[in-house]
């Protein structure tokens, strides 16, 4: 896990400051964890407000801890291995895990957010 | 300030008037919120759409259906009872079909609550196969009941 002061973090984004906390505390029991999927980690701190969790997310993405890259979801659900900076880059076919070319036109995305070494 | 909890709405409104364009129609927004010289908000709305808009939700039907079948056994097991007090007796042959029925309806029961119990998050955390849990737990139930029924009434 970085080594970023995070105590300093809630107490600047003190509105946020408990979605931090918890998230903190999150980060530190899942040492192991180098993706961090915002649907699973919303599941797992159900109590967070959903905007709240997403403004700490976005701030750990600004103070460098995280990185946000988006991620397509194939027709069989899984996500496929590339990732795009913004939704904007995704072209209209990609290839899935099988080196199967499909249309992204109607697929769906999620952000992702990749620890920062 | 920008209602963002608005916006991932309207996107997500755009998007199921017309899901064959699903990620031209997102594409679309974050291009809007660029053009907006909002980069910032466009990630905003695509994180919180995916946190609160595309979370697997038991169907609404699990919860009941497990009460009903759950409610189901209980009404067949008292109206045993009451058949058996009035002296109608199980015959052996009858015994097994009942266990079987008994364990049958504790299973289904088991295996919509165990369903809706994971699908909600409930069970646990890092669980991604609703449905083999729930078919498990349903199973293990059946096995459970059977075996206990077989042991101690059949025998």
């Amino acid at each position: 896990m970085s080594q970023v002061n995070f105590d300093n973090l809630i107490s600047e984004q003190s509105e946020s400051g408990r979605a931090l906390r918890k998230l903190k505390n999150w980060m530190q029991s899942h040492n192991d964890v180098e993706v961090i999927y915002p649907n699973d980690l919303a599941r797992e701190l159900r109590s967070v407000d959903p905007i709240a969790l997403t403004t700490a997310l976005t701030f750990l993405v600004k103070e460098g801890v995280l990185k946000r890259v988006y991620k397509v979801i194939t027709p069989g659900g899984v996500l496929a291995d590339r990732d795009f900076n913004d939704p904007t880059e995704i072209p209209d076919k990609i290839a899935d895990r099988f080196e199967n070319t499909i249309d992204t036109s109607d697929l769906d995305i999620v952000p992702v957010f990749k620890k920062v070494a | 300030m920008t209602d963002y909890a608005a916006l991932a709405r309207e996107l997500n409104r755009r998007v199921l008037e017309d899901p064959e364009r699903r990620l031209l129609i997102i594409k679309e927004f974050y291009a809007e919120r660029l053009a907006a010289g909002d980069p910032d908000g466009a990630d905003f709305v695509l994180t919180l759409r995916s946190i609160t808009m595309t979370d697997p939700q038991p169907p609404k039907w699990l919860v009941p259906t497990g009460v009903g079948f759950g409610l189901l056994t209980l009404i067949f097991l008292m109206a045993i009872v009451l058949l058996n007090v009035a002296g109608h007796e199980v015959s052996p042959s009858g015994k097994f079909a009942l266990v079987g029925t008994m364990a049958f309806g504790a299973a289904f029961s088991a295996a919509a609550w165990i369903g809706s119990a994971t699908l909600s998050g409930d069970v646990s955390q890092d669980s991604k196969k609703p449905l083999i849990l729930s078919a498990t737990g349903g199973f293990a139930m059946f096995v459970l009941v059977f075996f206990l029924g077989y042991s101690f009434y059949i025998k």
